[in-house]
Formats: structure tokens, C-alpha cells, sequence
């Protein structure tokens, strides 16, 4: 199983590991798009390329609500901006945090093999945000808006869909059970 | 952690569920945009070189931050002055 290194805030290695994403977008683009965005439209690629977008316009304003993970090459492999905020639990708000935004690495959205890649960075990202708002004594209650295609993913991990929206929750109880499930993952030998 | 250590073992329904999480994870996106939304992000991208584009971002950023800083300094110079004429 990868490991991943969890970073809290906009770091001189976050910053930079954005401008080697946007470089290996444009490789990439190139290599196997023949240098036409037209042609990476509806993959996870050109999702990744909008946003990187998104993320680079928001980040001097958010800095402090960025959250990353690298990987064992020292690599940017995915990140987040959060947000704290309330969720309406049996007519109570409860304080949660809000994943807004989040992205793995280009190498990790292309289809074709990268040596880059890395398995299981946006997972270890999630983990990384529920473990630092326990460690503070904050809310590890989790809410995002999760695009269609991405919500099997986040279900596997816990997530409920609340409306039909693509709002989707994880509650504390699925927090607990995610991160028991993940060092379960971790003592096995099964992805070695 | 190495192999000896490692005892957990899991069920075929967790080893299928967490090849599933790996198989799923590059769609992760979260945040709703539309596809026109997703497009203008993309054209703007390739619109400049990524290096340029932060650095006039971070220019307009850094000017919004001295504008503030001004003022808080302004603010400052007010309050010590009051308190002074307040003796």
C-alpha cells in the first residue's frame, strides 16, 4: 500500500508541485491528446486540467485551507481546499468541514501508465483531513459535493448521498470505520 | 513496516472493495461545475503559460494585501494618536 506524506497549508512544495502539474499537463496534452485539449474532453484528464484551474485561482485566498499529500517520490499525488461549516443533523447545525475542492495529480488522472503514478492518494488525503480535525478536537464529520462519476468512490469510503444533489456526508460513526478499515489495510500484505 | 509484521487478513469482500476504491480513485472530483463552467477552465489554462499567469495573480494578490496593510497602519496611527490626545 503507497504512503503519503499529509501537508497542512499552501507550502513552498505545494506551490511548486502545482507548476509541475501544470508542465505535465501540457506533456501530456501533447504526447497523447496531438497537443489538442478537444481531444482530453470528458476524460478525468481534462477534469484534472479544469481543477488545477480552479484550485490555482483560489489558493492565495485560501492558502491556510489547503491540504496536500506527497508521495514517496516527492511528489505533489493530490489536493484539497476545505472549509469549515455547518450541516443540519436532526434539526441541530453541527459543525463539519467541507472538502470544496479536490485532485489527484495529473499522472494519477491520465488513462495511460505513468511511472508517476501512485495508487491511493485522495484517500489518503481524506484520512489525512479526518485525523488532523480529530487531532485539533474539531468536528471529523466530513461534507462534499461529489460530481456523478465520483461518487462511488465516495461511497466506498463511507460517504452517504443526503438529497440527491450530489451532497454527500460521512458521518462520524463512517470516519471511524474508514480509518479502521485503512489500517486494516495497512497490516495486510494483500497490496504489497 | 515490514512483511512480517503484517497479520491483518482480510476478507475477499475488502480486498474487492479496496481494489474498487483504487480502480475509482482518479474520479474524485468533488465541487459542482458545470460543463460550460469546466470548459472556461480549461480554455484559460491553455490560455497562458501557468508560470506567468500565477505570477500576475500573485501581483494582484500582493497589491490587495499592501491596500490592507496601509489601512491597518492608518488605524494604528489613529488609535495611538487618540489615546495620546486622551492623555
Amino acid at each position: 500500500m503507497n504512503e503519503f506524506r499529509y501537508i497542512i497549508g499552501t507550502t513552498s512544495e505545494v506551490r511548486l508541485g502545482l507548476v509541475f502539474w501544470a508542465d505535465k499537463i501540457r506533456e501530456y496534452t501533447d504526447t497523447y491528446y496531438q497537443g489538442d485539449k478537444e481531444n482530453a474532453r470528458g476524460t478525468d484528464f481534462y477534469g484534472c486540467i479544469s481543477k488545477l484551474e480552479q484550485i490555482s485561482d483560489n489558493i492565495l485566498d485560501k492558502e491556510d485551507f489547503v491540504r496536500s499529500v506527497i508521495d514517496d517520490q516527492n511528489l505533489l499525488a493530490s489536493i484539497s481546499i476545505i472549509a469549515r461549516t455547518e450541516i443540519l443533523i436532526e434539526d441541530e447545525f453541527t459543525p463539519c468541514i467541507e472538502i470544496e475542492n479536490i485532485s489527484n495529480s495529473p499522472w494519477n488522472n491520465i488513462e495511460f501508465p505513468q511511472v508517476e503514478k501512485r495508487k491511493g492518494a485522495a484517500t489518503s488525503l481524506v484520512e489525512g483531513i479526518i485525523r488532523e480535525s480529530r487531532s485539533l478536537g474539531l468536528s471529523d464529520i466530513l461534507k462534499l459535493f461529489a460530481v456523478p462519476e465520483a461518487q462511488e468512490f465516495y461511497q466506498k469510503i463511507g460517504f452517504e448521498e443526503t438529497n440527491g444533489s450530489g451532497e454527500m456526508i460521512l458521518s462520524s460513526n463512517a470516519a471511524s470505520m474508514f480509518l479502521l478499515d485503512l489500517e486494516q489495510k495497512r497490516n495486510s500484505a494483500a497490496f504489497d | 513496516m515490514s512483511q512480517s509484521s503484517k497479520t491483518y487478513q482480510p476478507t475477499p469482500e475488502q480486498i474487492a472493495k479496496w481494489k474498487r476504491i483504487d480502480e475509482l480513485e482518479s474520479s474524485c472530483a468533488t465541487g459542482f461545475l458545470s460543463p460550460e463552467e469546466q470548459d472556461k477552465n480549461v480554455e484559460k489554462f491553455f490560455e497562458k503559460d501557468y508560470i506567468d499567469s500565477q505570477l500576475e495573480k500573485v501581483r494582484a494578490h500582493k497589491e490587495k494585501l499592501l491596500k490592507k496593510l496601509q489601512s491597518a497602519e492608518e488605524y494604528e496611527q489613529l488609535l495611538l494618536k487618540e489615546k495620546h490626545n486622551r492623555g
